[in-house]
């Protein structure tokens, strides 16, 4: 792309949307150094003379009346973002004690991992947090969100933290891929359970990427990305397969989105179960998260709902169905009531809540453990994609 | 006087209501008086079960108005337990004799119920003083009347009125050797207190009465040696008039003791406190407006738990503690007319004071020792004050970067070789502000953010995104 069109490109996406908060991506001496004005900041006030207080910590609000949608002027690619709403994180507020202690604990583990020059997953911080105060952390749910506390206080990514989430994605297909100083991976000739996606941003941002694949397919489970790398569909049809093995993490969607930049001509189809979770899983991949809303709108890409889809229900045999459950229905209305939801995402959610009920892509094969793949191509052919 | 829903043995009311009308006439007269309550108790083998009491007084004289009042009670009570009889003898200091009565209360024959017996000549001496006698049954609770007679007389010695002397005497008839003299003991020394204020007498007696375990054993040596350790809170309120020379006060004191597993009395939690309720220098039953100001107190604000709290068949208010750090909790109210025997305010006047004392008392425990009479949600964010302070001082502390860490210790107002009082530093300036802040409102909309915001959203909801859209 010519260097005006890329600038246009950027300026439309990030540089003129003020609204938009942002987590920086920094060197650990960077956030080192906003802890240290934090502690700073905090022991002024604690040692103030005439009014000594205990700071009151502002959080960037990661709720759905903080966050937009803002969409690209040259590009299809929209995304979910934050805006500067905070809200008060308090000592003195007897159900917010133990969650402002929490953001002090992490905030002192990662300065002490940044010095050290070292980068943890989610899992081993967990650990150790568990095993220094397990008055404070006593589920990985309780450090997960402790970390973005961090993330949205001092507005730093979660890796220059030094924190980085245990990777679960996987890709194969017609892509090689090469890392400096190391050997090139040809993922067409890997195993089925494909090559695994690291959870460090870094590698992931110096990887060498060629293709010669015309389309990435993005696959919601992992037992249908294992039988499609297993019948190697990708050389019947030229692609790239990935998934995240569920809800998307931050590396699976990095790397996508990487891949989408790299090869701005592969369009992304997305197979996901006829349920309202796997619409929510599509829509994480095409526009972001909020509970991750400062960082993951750089990574949202243009990704088409491929199937499984209201018109392919007449191949799924009547005992398939299943009903959908109290959560199927609360994700429905979460997403119903959402800003970004496009229309005929919506009809389709629509026909899922009416219905009452929902399908796996594994109903697929009650006419033959071949028929996924021929229903792939033939659907991409057609252009049968929303 | 108040009169308690709850029963009340009708000797006992009866004690109290002329215990009461003679320490009035105490007060109402201006030189120092002596109330006297004597009980004469058959000898051991008697089957007959009389007790003469006799409660003499050298205040005024009786205008034997206040008697009539017993007209209800004496209608109430079963005249096998007392036949109505009242031998009154009085005399005021002007009165040129002494006069002597009979009240029937019992009798329907409106002649017959009272009767002026035979009168002396005081040849010229001046005195004043009145002596009620009665004689009443003893049915099976002889021994448990003079048990409660004995705690009422306690309690009266609390106030520590001036310029009045009590005594109660216990004989067994036929037995010169049994008088006892059971009050006031050798070891009370009231006489210092002539010229302390109403309120710090109450103050010096309750503390006595919490050193002896309420009153249910002599002065506990290890106790006594530990009287500095009591936490006392006074407060009082009143609407006196000075040009008319009326009005109510309101004087409450609390008296606490900590826990101390090192002092053998105190090592236990108290779980409930009897209160003491006085009426112009008389222990009452408790009234229901006190009572409701009681139960309906903020005590969460000053560190105390309250469980419940119920009027017992003495009419005392029991208030049920949860939870405490306490070993004994002590609370005295005490309400008097600036005049003896004049009209009452009526009910709203006291509950408005009461409130207003006790809420003063409660205040003045808080000002004076701060850190134990934290609010019960101040002593929960207390509770994660070590965790923080360890953790901020763990951050400084393992930093590499000197000039951070200087820069750090330096507004701790710490010497630069004080390394290691950084975390205690930090956080007994965290207890403090919490201290200081302590039932202070709107103290979280004036505290500094760590960072400058933008704008402000509503309360920390931490929506539970659910699958995050």
């Amino acid at each position: 792309m010519p260097e005006a069109e890329a600038d246009v490109a950027a300026a439309s996406l990030f540089g003129a949307d003020r609204r938009l908060c942002s987590a920086d991506i920094l060197a650990p001496a960077e956030v080192r150094a906003r802890i240290e004005v934090a502690v700073l900041n905090f022991l002024s006030a604690l040692a103030s003379p005439t009014s000594p207080a205990i700071s009151v910590l502002p959080l960037i609000s990661r709720t759905s009346a903080n966050c937009s949608l803002r969409s690209g002027l040259l590009s299809d690619v929209s995304s979910v973002y934050l805006s500067y709403a905070c809200c008060k994180r308090s000592l003195m507020r007897e159900n917010n004690a133990k969650a402002f202690v929490r953001v002090w604990k992490v905030m002192e583990m990662c300065y002490k991992i940044l010095g050290e020059g070292k980068l943890v997953h989610q899992r081993e911080l967990f650990y150790k947090l568990l095993s220094d105060s397990p008055k404070y952390f006593s589920c990985q749910r309780h450090v997960n969100r402790a970390i973005q506390d961090v993330v949205s206080l001092l507005r730093c990514t979660r890796q220059s933290l030094g924190v980085m989430a245990s990777a679960r994605g996987a890709l194969i297909g017609r892509l090689v891929l090469h890392e400096p100083d190391e050997e090139q991976i040809d993922c067409s000739i890997l195993g089925a359970s494909g090559h695994a996606i690291t959870g460090d941003l870094n590698v992931l941002s110096k990887l060498n990427l060629s293709s010669d694949a015309r389309y990435i397919i993005v696959v919601e489970k992992d037992a249908i990305f294992q039988r499609l790398a297993e019948d190697r569909l990708y050389n019947q049809l030229p692609c790239i397969l990935i998934t995240a093995k569920g809800y998307p993490d931050i590396a699976t969607r990095f790397i996508l989105h990487r891949l989408s930049q790299t090869f701005p001509n592969m369009p992304i189809f997305a197979l996901v179960d006829w349920n309202p979770a796997g619409l929510a899983i599509l829509c994480t991949y095409k526009y972001g998260s909020i509970s991750m809303g400062l960082e993951s709108y750089r990574y949202a890409c243009n990704v088409k709902w491929l199937g499984l889809r209201g018109d392919d229900l007449q191949l799924i045999p009547e005992s398939a169905f299943q009903e959908l459950k109290p959560r199927d229905l609360q994700i429905a209305k979460s997403l119903l009531s959402s800003k970004f939801l496009q229309e005929s995402h919506r009809a389709e959610l629509t026909l899922m809540v009416e219905t009452g009920k929902r399908a796996e892509i594994e109903a697929l094969y009650s006419h033959g453990f071949d028929f996924l793949g021929k229903y792939i191509a033939r659907k991409i052919v057609q252009g049968d994609y929303i | 006087m108040a009169s308690s829903p709850s029963a009340s043995s009708p000797h006992r009311k009866l004690l109290r209501s002329l215990v009461y009308w003679a320490v009035q006439r105490c007060r109402m007269s201006e030189s120092p008086c002596r109330l006297t309550v004597s009980v004469k108790r058959p000898a051991e083998a008697a089957s007959a079960s009389l007790l003469g009491v006799s409660v003499s007084d050298t205040g005024v004289g009786s205008k034997l108005e206040e008697f009539l009042e017993l007209d209800v009670l004496a209608r109430e009570t079963p005249v096998e337990k007392w036949d109505g009889t009242l031998l009154i003898t009085t005399t005021g200091i002007n009165d040129e004799a002494i006069y002597r009565y009979r009240f029937n209360l019992q009798e329907e024959i409106s002649s017959a119920r009272f009767t002026k017996l035979a009168t002396t000549y005081k040849n010229h001496a001046t005195f004043s003083g009145t002596e009620v006698w009665l004689c009443l049954s003893n049915e099976a609770d002889a021994d448990d009347f003079i048990l409660w007679l004995v705690g009422f007389f306690h309690k009266i010695l609390i106030l520590r009125a001036p310029n009045l002397a009590c005594e109660l005497f216990v004989e067994q008839i036929g037995n010169a050797e049994s008088r006892n003299v059971c009050l006031p003991q050798d070891s009370d020394d009231m006489h210092r207190f002539v010229m302390a204020s109403s309120s710090d007498r109450l103050v010096s007696g309750l503390k006595d009465y919490a050193l002896s375990h309420g009153n249910t054993c002599d002065k506990c040596d290890t106790c006594i040696l530990n009287r500095d350790l009591l936490k006392i809170g006074t407060g009082a309120a009143n609407n006196v008039d000075r040009r008319k020379a009326k009005g109510l006060h309101v004087e409450v004191v609390v008296v606490i003791v900590r826990t101390a597993s090192d002092l053998s009395c105190w090592t236990v939690n108290s779980s409930s406190t009897q209160v003491l309720y006085f009426e112009d220098f008389v222990p009452c039953p408790i009234s229901q407006s006190s009572f409701d100001v009681l139960v309906s107190t903020d005590w969460r604000s000053y560190g105390f738990k309250l469980k419940g709290g119920f009027i017992d068949d003495e009419g005392n208010a029991v208030l049920e503690w949860d939870d405490m750090a306490f070993a004994r909790v002590d609370i005295a109210i005490h309400t008097y007319l600036e005049c003896a025997m004049q009209e009452g305010q009526g009910s709203q006047q006291d509950r408005h004071l009461v409130r207003k004392a006790l809420k003063s008392s409660l205040s003045h425990l808080k000002a004076d020792h701060a850190g134990d009479f934290l609010s019960c949600h101040g002593q929960r964010v207390r509770e994660y004050v070590p965790d923080l302070a360890e953790s901020i001082a763990g951050l400084i502390l393992s930093s590499n970067d000197k000039e951070f860490q200087d820069e750090c210790i330096a507004l701790l107002g710490l010497g630069s070789d004080q390394e290691e009082l950084v975390q205690s530093s930090i956080c007994e300036k965290m207890v403090h502000i919490i201290e200081l802040n302590d039932t202070k409102e709107n103290v979280d909309d004036n505290a500094p953010y760590l960072f400058e915001c933008e704008k402000l959203d509503e309360e920390d909801g931490d929506e539970d995104m659910v699958f995050d859209f």
